[in-house]
């Protein structure tokens, strides 16, 4: 309801006077007052010139504004502090646009795309490369276009709704040491191809394949099988890990220690360990590869905005 | 257009808009040369893309910042106006930029101070050349301005199609203009007057009418077709040309080759009366533009008063004292920048004079006069006493025998003696003095009259050039008074400029007639009758009401005229969004949805074209291939983007109303049987 009151009283358009223009306001204010004192025609010409093309750049940005569909392309995975692209789709149902600048509109975002023109019927794809200064999810409102012409005297914006999440992952950085609690050291899953291209126990034996290691020839068993035979043997450093992030931790602190718990993740899973996540209400189960990563760092995202829709 | 190509043209841009603001304050005259200089200096190196200024942009800055300081010492001292010392600072704050490295910056920088000349123009400048500079302004900077928005915050390698914006820049700048005037016409003309400046001082004058005519002189004045005079005069004679005489001053005395004036300056005074007058004389309402530069009254000969002078400057124009010089001229008594008075002159006809005046300096003749000279008159005239007749005869022999020139050798040491004995050409006032000379020779009593000969109509008024300047002779005649006698040829009494440069001017003079009236002299006074023209026309006169029927005014039929268009290029722009907005299908489909309605197939709401040809099928109507097809193609045509073809559409609706005719003819219509 208070959204809907706030959004029937914001103004279609914002207009914000660059540098130049309030030079050229404070020109046109000094012209005015000496047509006013001296009554010289031609001052009042010269004015009525300024004053003209102030309502000829209010029309040609309206223009310009106008029948704009914008699309946006979010990012796939977005780390605080770490520049990413994001991607916006602009089309120009009639007329032509110039000039047009697109940033995400009340955001923390910092960083924007330009397009000098968009044709009448043509789509554009241009990309802004964005910075989140923060790790959680980043509620972005709508798209907000601004243009600067045609004579850059104005900037006038129009903020197209358009909500959707953003989830920031925390900041990218570097943990030399383990984690401390070492959950278990329990071998790893039977089914993970990678647990059997270690130095540790003999698990079983296979057919050696082209191209590999011939020190690893079990020359018994493979004189007895009349073929080349391999031997598999179990990765002993291949462990399960369960990282825990105090919920009781706040602000800056938190932060810092999803930074860390993040660096562990992408080490660990990088290893091919097996990660799981303990973090206030959130469980995930330990596991390895990509998608895994990912749950850890949007799990790690959220930590701390869990009130959030 | 690529980038390098598109910086290019920026660049030009800006310079010929920095260039145009400049020349709104060059022409004025007031800016000192070397800010002249410096501009056009700066003006050709950036055209040539010459940044000399660049790897010294700092001391350059400083060196800036103390040419200001001296441009405001100078105003501080006296030797400059404030308002030019300000647009000269403007100048060099344009040079410094354009001689700098080129950036968006630096360009904004030149368009802001260029927009400040421009605003200085206005003060200082109030010919029609200003607007034709904020025309060239407001057209190159509002394109040169699109161009660095649209090039946009980062290096832009993208190319961009100008025409586009060129074509909604030109749509601007036409709607900035039509605002202009819209404010300009309608917004009250209320003066504060706290603060005025002084005039300005113009170009220079072109006439320069002097207190001596010195006959060693050129003719060059005769060649120049700048308008120095305008004159409005009642009864309006409505002829073209006026070919009239204006006096402006009369000598009486010469010595060392040229003419002088010793007559005796009475107090100023609103009025000047020169000689009693009644009916019948000529009103002449003059204006002596800045150009004149002379405070010499003129009128038409034979002037016998003069009223109601102003002297004017572009702020304000206060009512001026005239002073009469006895025999010689009268003049305004207060400086300024042009004058209006109004003249009274009698049509031709001599003045009344007293004989009993002193006509002894009217008979002088000096010493070291070549004695060929009164020989030469002697010959010429015999012993005519009458000083008509011997007038006439020098006058007739002067143009006869003597050719009339602009080209003169220059100084020599007795230029009467030199035009009548050895050259034998010479231009009006060598022809004035010897006709004037040779009368004196004589003992008649004559004098030479400088002022115009001419008088071209403008609109409704009449024009003098400075190439109307003139010098002509008058004797005097007992019981007559001063008779005019012109020994100059017919051709060289009038301006002697080209035929083409003439058009030139006087199409120009038409302009800039239209310009002074409607633009510089506008003012509430034009604002109130016009409003009261619009809210209360003029009655009709009583002979136009007493007719038949009337037709409608003309302003009605204009307002109805107008509004005609306007309301068909509502209606065309309603219709053409319209047409836009609607895609050609889907009038297809309405009519297909007619079919149906008309095949009485009751098609519930919202349902689909599918579904009713799936009905038609299940139902094995008639319509249903024909409208199976018709549906198809409307799909295609809507969504497939395979548009109708032009015959297709009428094709297709032909071939469903054959099927729904057959349907409805035929007793066994399935549809009816299932029914």
């Amino acid at each position: 309801m208070w959204k809907r009151f706030k959004a029937w009283f914001r103004p279609p358009r914002q207009l914000k006077v660059t540098a130049s223009g309030r030079v050229y306001l404070l020109i046109t204010v000094g012209v005015g007052l000496g047509a006013l004192n001296t009554g010289n025609n031609l001052l009042y010409l010269v004015l009525g010139m300024l004053l003209s093309l102030i309502v000829a750049s209010g029309v040609l940005s309206e223009r310009s504004l106008r029948h704009l569909v914008v699309n946006r392309v979010m990012p796939d995975g977005v780390f605080a502090q770490e520049p990413f692209a994001m991607r916006y789709e602009i089309h120009r149902q009639e007329g032509r646009a110039f000039a047009l600048s697109i940033k995400e509109a009340d955001s923390p975002l910092t960083g924007e795309a330009w397009v000098p023109i968009v044709e009448s019927e043509t789509s554009r794809v241009v990309r802004a490369t964005c910075t989140a200064p923060k790790r959680g999810p980043l509620p972005l409102v709508g798209i907000k276009i601004t243009t600067l012409y045609p004579f850059g005297l104005f900037a006038k914006s129009r903020v197209i709704d358009m909500p959707e999440m953003l989830v920031v992952y925390p900041r990218r950085g570097f943990v030399c040491a383990d984690p401390s609690q070492l959950a278990s050291a329990h071998p790893g899953d039977g089914g993970n191809p990678r647990r059997r291209d270690g130095t540790g126990d003999l698990l079983g034996l296979r057919p050696l394949a082209d191209g590999e290691d011939a020190r690893h020839i079990h020359w018994l068993k493979s004189a007895a099988a009349s073929e080349l035979l391999r031997t598999e043997r179990e990765r002993e450093e291949r462990r399960q890990f369960v990282l825990e992030v105090d919920a009781s931790l706040t602000g800056d602190a938190l932060d810092r220690r999803c930074e860390e718990a993040a660096a562990q993740t992408q080490r660990l899973l990088s290893s091919g360990h097996e990660v799981g996540l303990r973090a206030g209400p959130r469980r995930l189960r330990a596991s390895a590869g990509p998608g895994q990563e990912r749950r850890v760092l949007t799990a790690l995202a959220w930590v701390g905005f869990e009130a959030l829709p | 257009m690529r980038p390098a190509n598109r910086f290019k043209l920026r660049t030009r841009l800006r310079d010929v808009a920095a260039a145009a603001a400049f020349a709104s304050i060059g022409l004025s005259g007031s800016v000192p040369a070397a800010i002249v200089v410096m501009f056009c200096l700066s003006f050709v190196l950036s055209m040539v893309g010459k940044r000399i200024l660049q790897p010294f942009f700092k001391s350059s800055a400083v060196a800036l910042l103390f040419l200001g300081g001296g441009l405001f010492f100078m105003v501080f001292r006296g030797g400059l106006d404030l308002i030019v010392a300000a647009c000269s600072f403007a100048t060099l704050v344009s040079c410094h930029r354009m001689l700098s490295e080129q950036t968006a910056r630096t360009d904004l920088q030149v368009h802001l101070s260029s927009l400040l000349m421009m605003a200085g123009g206005a003060a200082i400048a109030n010919d029609i050349w200003f607007g034709v500079c904020l025309l060239v302004f407001a057209a190159t900077a509002s394109f040169a301005l699109a161009l660095t928005v649209i090039e946009g915050p980062v290096e832009n390698t993208e190319d961009v199609p100008l025409r586009p914006v060129a074509r909604a820049l030109g749509f601007s700048v036409t709607l900035a203009f039509v605002g202009a005037l819209v404010f300009f016409v309608f917004f009250p003309r209320l003066s504060w007057n706290i603060a005025t400046r002084r005039s300005p001082e113009g170009l220079g004058g072109a006439t320069g009418m002097s207190d001596r005519v010195r006959l060693g002189g050129g003719g060059d004045i005769k060649t120049s077709a700048r308008v120095v005079a305008r004159v409005r005069l009642s009864p309006d004679p409505q002829s073209d040309r006026l070919d009239a005489y204006w006096v402006g001053r009369l000598f009486d005395t010469y010595r060392d080759g040229e003419w002088l004036g010793h007559g005796k300056a009475s107090p100023p005074s609103s009025r000047v009366r020169l000689a009693p007058f009644s009916l019948g004389v000529v009103r002449q309402f003059v204006t002596l533009l800045p150009s004149y530069e002379s405070r010499t009254l003129i009128a038409l000969e034979p002037a016998v008063w003069f009223q109601n002078a102003m002297a004017s400057s572009t702020t304000t124009s206060n009512r001026a004292a005239m002073v009469r010089v006895e025999d010689e001229e009268v003049h305004i008594a207060d400086n300024g920048n042009a004058f209006t008075y109004e003249a009274f002159s009698t049509d031709g006809a001599p003045l009344p004079i007293d004989d009993a005046i002193d006509l002894r300096p009217y008979r002088a003749v000096p010493a070291n006069i070549d004695p060929r000279v009164a020989a030469l008159a002697a010959q010429i005239i015999g012993d005519e006493k009458d000083p008509r007749k011997a007038a006439a005869r020098l006058t007739r022999h002067l143009q006869r025998n003597f050719a009339y020139t602009l080209e003169l050798p220059g100084d020599v040491v007795d230029p009467l003696a030199h035009f009548l004995f050895e050259r034998k050409e010479g231009h009006c006032e060598h022809f004035a003095s010897a006709l004037t000379l040779m009368l004196r020779t004589q003992g008649f009593a004559a004098r030479v009259a400088a002022g115009f000969f001419g008088g071209e109509r403008v609109a409704d008024q009449y024009v003098l050039r400075a190439g109307d300047a003139h010098a002509w002779s008058q004797v005097f005649v007992p019981g007559t008074g001063w008779q005019t006698f012109d020994a100059t040829p017919e051709s060289g009494r009038g301006g002697q400029s080209p035929s083409l440069l003439s058009w030139v001017t006087r199409a120009y003079e038409e302009v800039d007639n239209w310009w002074r009236t409607r633009v510089m002299d506008y003012s509430l006074i034009d604002q109130v009758s016009m409003v009261r023209t619009w809210v209360r026309p003029p009655r009709q006169t009583a002979a136009a009401s007493a007719g038949g029927p009337r037709a409608p005014p003309a302003r009605a039929l204009g307002v109805a005229a107008v509004l005609g268009v306007l309301t068909y290029a509502l209606f065309f722009v309603i219709t053409r969004r319209a047409d836009k907005r609607t895609h050609p299908a889907s009038s297809f489909l309405d009519d297909l949805e007619k079919r149906v309605e008309k095949a009485k197939l009751a098609q519930r709401m919202g349902e689909p074209l599918e579904d009713i040809v799936k009905r038609l099928r299940v139902s094995q109507h008639p319509l249903a291939q024909p409208f199976e097809r018709a549906t198809l193609r409307y799909l295609e045509a809507r969504f497939g983007g395979k548009p109708l073809a032009s015959n297709e559409r009428s094709e297709q609706l032909r071939q469903l109303d054959a099927a729904l005719t057959a349907g409805t003819s035929s007793p066994t219509a399935p549809n009816s049987k299932q029914r």
